[in-house]
């Protein structure tokens, strides 16, 4: 008989409910990876050409990432600029944004377009992955390692020595950016749109959606998914082999005194961001009443008009992204914690396999991904769950459920585990223990977890272009209303998304700080 | 300005409301070994952090080879100019580095490297037996081997003053027979003089030299 106690039950229950999901939109790629024929169009110069040109473009992007994103976390993390927590709080919200708001808001700055214009902007665009990474890893480094470091070589050594404690982090990240990168369809389609053409493997497999050649589609983004779960293995790896384990006696190191250097750290710390995130945002802002030929009245009021025409026009797409959205969120909150709670005690090389396994809907570009569940879901009798948003829901919710389940994972890493082993001594059952030792103490994070899966749903494109009930959301009008036009109604449009997409994440940092007030 | 290596003078240290320090006054000669024993809580590691130059107090003042340290509760003197090193309680070893590497860190940060850093290296760990363990990061050294280590890393920078804290605590008896071992030839080898502090008596009496006890008033007597 099963047991309501042994963990392996429920979360092999929880697997399989998070396969289901996924087995639709991955299923059709894996069977062309095991048919063998996943590599036939690689063969052509033409696409061989496309697809490296894709991968050097991503690693370009991932670099500047990385440079970028580690001195953003260190001078936010571990120095006393000015407005540091501010800094720290604003950092990570350019990940929640589309990147195509930021490539319309560099675009509209510089005017840049084209391949360097593309790299630029996922290199702006992940930036915050090695940022947030590496921030963590040096808000985890312990006070003496630090202090030993100063005390031997000053600002210098300890500076070289919260490199190497972040190295593992930033590698992590960078790998992260490129995977990002690598599998993006939007930008590098908008900027080829915009100037100098050029084509990325994305748009390849997009091109036999254009076909309607859909099972073709799945098997041309098969080596995409091959070399991200390749990459991220290496990636993992390569964090692995740098790390250190941190021993300390649980004092975090202070932040480093800055003496003379205090004005042009901050100075570098709020350039950074304004490229990461302020100047193309204000930009957006500018281009809300923004002139045309026929226009009349202030900029405030052509402001005012735009937004009101975005809410109007809007309103109902973006309500049809929250719902599925919240659905998506909702499946995630129940399964992520079972599948986070598998991934936590591992270590090493099944560590690695299964992170990698779990991130493969994540891997998988948008396009190919939304291509595997067309082939899957388009067949004669299932046109309502086809065409219907049952399907979005699910594929959404298997999408994204890697982003809530890593994030489960990193917080129940700090629960000794002493305390879930004495939950598991007194016979607690497994949802029981789960609830009582990892999810009641951390419900912020649990919630969190749901509202990423929220925003990530509501700001999907690749995917939400393809699949005909995602075809009517926020993010579709937007990319599509940004290819027709340029005016004040695609800027309100995007900051009403950037909006919405920003407001878990500031609800949960109100939350916190009231919690940190009142402990 | 006094003869003394270290003098400390009318030391006063708070946190909030509660003074751990208070009228610490201390005199430290070239080789010289003193023993701070005192209850946890008491201040004795804030007060090797001063004298580290790791952190302010209220007031005071300390002098180190002839050099004004701290004046007026404000540290003068950068902690890496001061010729002393301080094994932590907890090490502070750093976790991405092999054995080796901490030892050749702390040589460049004084400015020793290549042939000469090298050399200086290997000739401590086989001086200290270490040799085995180079190749090794913290998280593969055993709780005994992380303390040698340390000391070694002290022991490189050639420090006039060595400041201990608590450095055996963890250990059960045996490894720390093994450790004051290890400390003595590390004494042999720098001629360093030493402040130890600890709350255990026993580990106090086995450094010999002058012992001084912190109170509750945050007093050295």
């Amino acid at each position: 008989m099963l047991s309501l106690r042994r963990p392996g039950n429920w979360q092999g229950l929880a697997a399989l409910l998070g396969l289901a999901l996924v087995l639709g939109p991955l299923g059709p790629l894996l069977w062309a990876v095991l048919q063998g024929g996943a590599f036939t169009e690689l063969g052509e110069a033409r696409v061989a050409l496309v697809f490296w040109r894709s991968v050097w473009m991503a690693a370009l992007s991932a670099c500047l990432s990385v440079l970028v994103g580690v001195p953003l976390a260190i001078l936010s993390q571990r120095t006393k600029i000015y407005g540091a927590e501010v800094v720290a709080l604003l950092t990570p919200l350019t990940l929640l944004l589309p990147p195509l708001l930021i490539a319309q808001g560099w675009n509209g700055l510089t005017g840049w377009d084209g391949l360097w214009a593309s790299v630029f902007t996922l290199g702006m665009c992940f930036a915050p992955l090695p940022a947030l990474l590496a921030a963590r890893a040096l808000a985890q480094q312990s006070a003496t390692s630090h202090e030993s470091a100063w005390m031997l070589g000053g600002r210098r050594m300890a500076l070289r020595e919260m490199l190497r404690v972040a190295r593992p982090a930033a590698i992590l990240g960078g790998t992260l950016a490129f995977l990002f990168s690598v599998t993006d369809f939007a930008v590098p389609d908008y900027m080829a749109a915009l100037g100098e053409t050029f084509g990325v493997y994305p748009g390849h497999v997009y091109n036999h959606f254009r076909d309607t050649d859909y099972w073709a589609g799945a098997r041309a983004a098969a080596p995409l998914v091959l070399l991200c779960a390749a990459v991220l293995y290496l990636g993992l790896w390569a964090r692995d082999r740098w790390a250190g384990e941190q021993v300390g006696q649980g004092r975090s190191a202070e932040t480093m005194p800055l003496a003379g250097w205090q004005w042009p750290a901050t100075l570098l710390a709020w350039s950074l961001l304004g490229c990461v995130l302020l100047l193309p945002l204000a930009r957006i802002v500018y281009e809300l009443g923004v002139a045309g030929p026929e226009a009349a009245g202030s900029w405030g009021s052509r402001a005012g008009e735009s937004v009101q025409a975005a809410v109007e026009r809007g309103r109902e797409d973006i309500g049809r992204s929250l719902r599925t959205g919240v659905f998506a969120g909702l499946i995630a909150l129940v399964l992520a914690p079972f599948l986070a709670h598998a991934l936590v005690r591992r270590t090493g090389r099944s560590a690695r396999l299964l992170t990698t396994l779990v991130a493969l809907p994540l891997l998988a570009p948008g396009v190919g991904y939304g291509m595997g569940a067309i082939a899957f879901a388009n067949r004669p009798g299932w046109t309502e769950f086809y065409q219907g948003n049952l399907l979005v829901v699910m594929v959404f919710a298997g999408r994204f459920l890697p982003i809530a389940v890593f994030l489960l994972a990193e917080r129940f890493r700090s629960v000794p585990r002493s305390r879930d082993e004495s939950a598991a001594i007194s016979g607690l059952i497994y949802p029981r223990r789960l609830w009582q030792v990892y999810l009641a103490p951390q419900r912020a994070a649990w919630l969190l977890a749901g509202g990423l899966v929220i925003v990530f749903a509501v700001r999907e494109l690749d995917l939400a272009i393809l699949l005909p009930g995602a075809n009517q959301s926020a993010a579709v009008r937007y990319f599509n209303a940004l290819h027709f036009a340029r005016d004040g109604f695609v800027a309100a449009l995007g900051l009403l998304i950037a909006v919405i997409l920003f407001l878990p994440i500031m609800l949960h940092a109100a939350w916190s700080s009231l919690r940190r007030r009142n402990d | 300005m006094t003869d003394a290596l270290l003098s400390v003078r009318a030391l006063r240290c708070r946190f909030g409301e509660r003074t751990v320090l208070d009228g610490v006054q201390l005199e430290l000669a070239v080789g010289q070994r003193l023993c701070i024993a005192g209850r946890s809580g008491r201040g004795k590691s804030t007060l090797l952090r001063l004298i580290a130059g790791l952190q302010d107090a209220e007031a005071g003042e300390i002098e180190i080879n002839g050099r004004s340290a701290m004046h007026a509760g404000k540290q003068q003197l950068a902690p890496w100019d001061r010729q002393l090193q301080l094994v932590f309680q907890d090490l502070g070893l750093w976790p991405t580095r092999t054995v080796q590497q901490h030892l050749l860190d702390a040589l460049r940060a004084q400015g020793v490297r290549g042939a000469e850093a090298k050399q200086r290296t290997a000739e401590v760990l086989a001086a200290l037996d270490l040799e085995d363990l180079s190749a090794r990061r913290p998280g593969r050294l055993s709780g005994g081997e992380a303390r040698r280590v340390a000391l070694a890393r002290a022991l490189v920078c050639q420090p006039k003053l060595l400041l201990l804290d608590e450095p055996f605590s963890s250990l059960d008896a045996e490894s720390r027979d093994d450790g004051f071992r290890f400390l003595e030839s590390v004494l042999e080898l720098s001629q360093a003089a030493v402040i130890l502090v600890t709350h255990d008596l026993e580990e106090a009496a086995r450094l010999g030299g002058t012992h001084l006890q912190l109170d509750a008033e945050g007093h050295l007597v």
